[in-house]
C-alpha cells in the first residue's frame, strides 16, 4: 500500500513550553461547488457566511465563497462518493499541508506575516480566512482561541513551517 | 491600503492584484479593425483623480470586481 509521504519530513522540530507548532496529518480535503440546498442534506446544515465554518457529523464544513464549500474530514472519509453528482468536486488532500499553531502567543506569532486582524475579538473561534503568507496562499482557521490551523499549499509547506517556526522565536526553548 | 472585497470584506493591498482600466472597452471579438485593437491593447490613459479599475483578490477568494480608487489619494470607494 502507498503511504503518504509527509511534506515536513525534513522540518526541524520547535521546542517551547508556551507554543507548540507541528503538523496535523491525517485529514481529507473535498472542494465541493454547488447549491447548499442541494450538499446540505448529505454533509450536514453548511455555514451560511463565507469565512466561518461549523462542525457536522465529524467533519469541518467551511463556506469558502457564495456556492464553494472546503470538507475536512477524517483520512479515508468517502463523502465525496456521497456528493457525487450533486456538486462539482475537486479532491484536494493530497495538496495541502495542515500546520497547527497552538498556545497563548500564537496570534502575536501570525500577526508577524499574515495580512489580518488576529485581534480575539475579530477573529473569532469557527472563524477562517484565505489570505497570503510571503506571497503564497494560504486558509488559516481558528479552531478555538488559541489554536489555528493553516492549509498551505504542499509544495510551499516547509517554507511556510520555516517561516512560522522562525517568527516563533523568541518563544523558543 | 484597505480594500473592500465583495466577497471576503475589508482586506490588505497586498491580497489583491491590480486588473487594470475598468472605463475601456474592448472591441467585438470580430470586429474594429487594427487601429482600434492596437489602441485597446497598447493605450492607457493616466488619470489623476478618481477612477474605475478591476481588482482581483488573487491571495483570498480570488474574484475579480470593479473597484473606485482616486489615483492621486488612494482613497478607495466602493467595489462591485
Amino acid at each position: 500500500m502507498l503511504d503518504r509521504r509527509s511534506a515536513l519530513a525534513s522540518a526541524k522540530p520547535y521546542v517551547s513550553s508556551v507554543l507548540q507548532i507541528g503538523e496535523a496529518r491525517g485529514f481529507s480535503l473535498l472542494q465541493v461547488a454547488g447549491p447548499a440546498k442541494a450538499i446540505s442534506p448529505i454533509t450536514g446544515k453548511l455555514p451560511t457566511k463565507v469565512g466561518t465554518a461549523l462542525q457536522a457529523q465529524g467533519r469541518t464544513l467551511m463556506r469558502t465563497g457564495e456556492t464553494q464549500f472546503w470538507i475536512i474530514g477524517s483520512e479515508n472519509d468517502a463523502i465525496a462518493t456521497k456528493l457525487d453528482g450533486v456538486a462539482i468536486l475537486t479532491p484536494l488532500s493530497h495538496s495541502r499541508t495542515r500546520i497547527f499553531i497552538e498556545g497563548a502567543p500564537a496570534r502575536d506569532v501570525l500577526s508577524k506575516g499574515l495580512p489580518l486582524d488576529f485581534h480575539p475579538t475579530v477573529f473569532k473561534p469557527g472563524m477562517f480566512a484565505m489570505t497570503g503568507l510571503h506571497h503564497t496562499p494560504v486558509l488559516v482557521h481558528c479552531v478555538n482561541e488559541n489554536r489555528f490551523e493553516i492549509y498551505a499549499l504542499r509544495t510551499f509547506a516547509l517554507s511556510v513551517y520555516d517561516w512560522l517556526t522562525d517568527a516563533a522565536l523568541e518563544f523558543a526553548e | 491600503m484597505r480594500i473592500p472585497c465583495p466577497h471576503c470584506g475589508e482586506r490588505d493591498v497586498s491580497e489583491f492584484r491590480y486588473g487594470g482600466d475598468a472605463t475601456k472597452t474592448r472591441p467585438k471579438h470580430g470586429e474594429g479593425d487594427l487601429k482600434a485593437w492596437h489602441d485597446y491593447y497598447f493605450l492607457f490613459d493616466n488619470p489623476k483623480g478618481p477612477h474605475t479599475e478591476y481588482w482581483q483578490h488573487v491571495l483570498g477568494c480570488r474574484h475579480w470586481f470593479k473597484l473606485s480608487r482616486n489615483t492621486a489619494t488612494n482613497e478607495i470607494g466602493e467595489a462591485s
